[in-house]
């Protein structure tokens, strides 16, 4: 049986408790935007600002994938890769290196992004680093990680973990809206 | 797509992808002979396997976040021996297809074998 995904991103509550999971594949495109307020909501309100100095961050993305449609036996081997392009100068898209948990009976890597200007890597309880995720292509894809029984995905509900995304922005970066960017997410089924 | 698992005896196990049942899990490795991808009755792909060889098939989905899935299929063999993979074929949803003795960087990359698919086989004559 062919399965169904669908991507979703937490948002609000509390620690390791999500006010609301969005299915962001009926949002767009774009389907995600990275802001400093933490909601799902496709909108030009609480726009990335360019500090005068330093790095300022949007509030980090708490996304996963969420099998909607069970496969016959079992998916896995799920990677993240981009373009390899990026959004220009002065402006970074990073994504955690570690992966907090999230699976079809608990969401204790949940670190709700309720303030401005906190780095994810430290800030966010399970994230210590972080990596443009534009250095990640089809070449040299992000394996991300599951936390189902067997490391695997095979019936309704079950999830990957989360993979946590921020928008960093420096003084050089230009106002203005910009073009749109596309994350690819692959995975294997049987 | 529709799968044929041709056997040495003559016999066949076929299924398509649309069922819920594992059939896959149920090939009979030890008389597997050949292993088909079919579409609308025709053969779009066959892989003949050696005594020893064990075959593995995925469908690997590439979705993106934009909106809009690509999905082809991956099939091919391990040696037998020490789980190598021997060689795959990556059947695209256009009918082309491109076939690897080595694995290359993603979308082409390794996939990850099951029990069924590490077995040392016997064949079975």
């Amino acid at each position: 049986m062919v399965a169904t995904f669908n991507v979703m991103l937490d948002t609000g509550g509390s620690d390791n408790s999500p006010g609301a999971s969005t299915s962001i594949d009926a949002l767009g495109p774009p389907n995600l935007r990275f802001k400093r307020a933490d909601n799902a909501t496709i909108d030009s309100n609480n726009p990335c600002i360019v500090p005068a100095a330093g790095t300022s961050y949007s509030r980090w993305k708490s996304l996963y994938l969420k099998c909607t449609g069970a496969p016959s036996v079992q998916v896995d081997n799920v990677k993240l890769y981009t373009d390899g392009g990026g959004f220009g100068t002065g402006i970074t898209v990073k994504v955690g290196d570690q992966f907090p948990v999230h699976n079809s009976g608990a969401t204790t890597g949940y670190d709700v992004a309720d303030t401005d200007d906190q780095a994810m890597a430290g800030g966010h309880t399970d994230i210590s680093t972080s990596t443009d995720v534009f250095t990640y292509t089809s070449g040299s894809p992000l394996s991300l990680t599951i936390s189902e029984s067997g490391n695997i995905i095979n019936a309704t509900n079950e999830t990957t973990n989360y993979f946590v995304l921020q928008m960093e922005t420096t003084s050089s970066a230009s106002p203005g809206d910009l073009a749109n960017e596309t994350f690819t997410l692959q995975y294997d089924e049987i | 797509m529709n799968f044929r698992a041709n056997y040495n005896d003559g016999t066949s196990l076929e299924w398509s992808d649309d069922q819920r049942d594992p059939t896959y899990l149920k090939i009979d490795r030890k008389k597997l002979e050949s292993f088909e991808l079919t579409y609308n009755g025709k053969t779009i792909h066959k892989l003949r396997l050696r005594p020893g060889e064990n075959l593995f098939l995925r469908r690997r989905v590439v979705r993106f976040l934009s909106g809009g899935v690509h999905e082809f299929y991956l099939v091919g063999c391990t040696s037998g021996i020490a789980n190598v993979l021997k060689t795959v074929t990556f059947v695209f949803d256009d009918g082309h297809t491109e076939s690897m003795t080595e694995w290359g960087a993603a979308p082409f990359d390794k996939v990850n074998l099951i029990p069924q698919e590490m077995s040392q086989l016997t064949w079975a004559r």
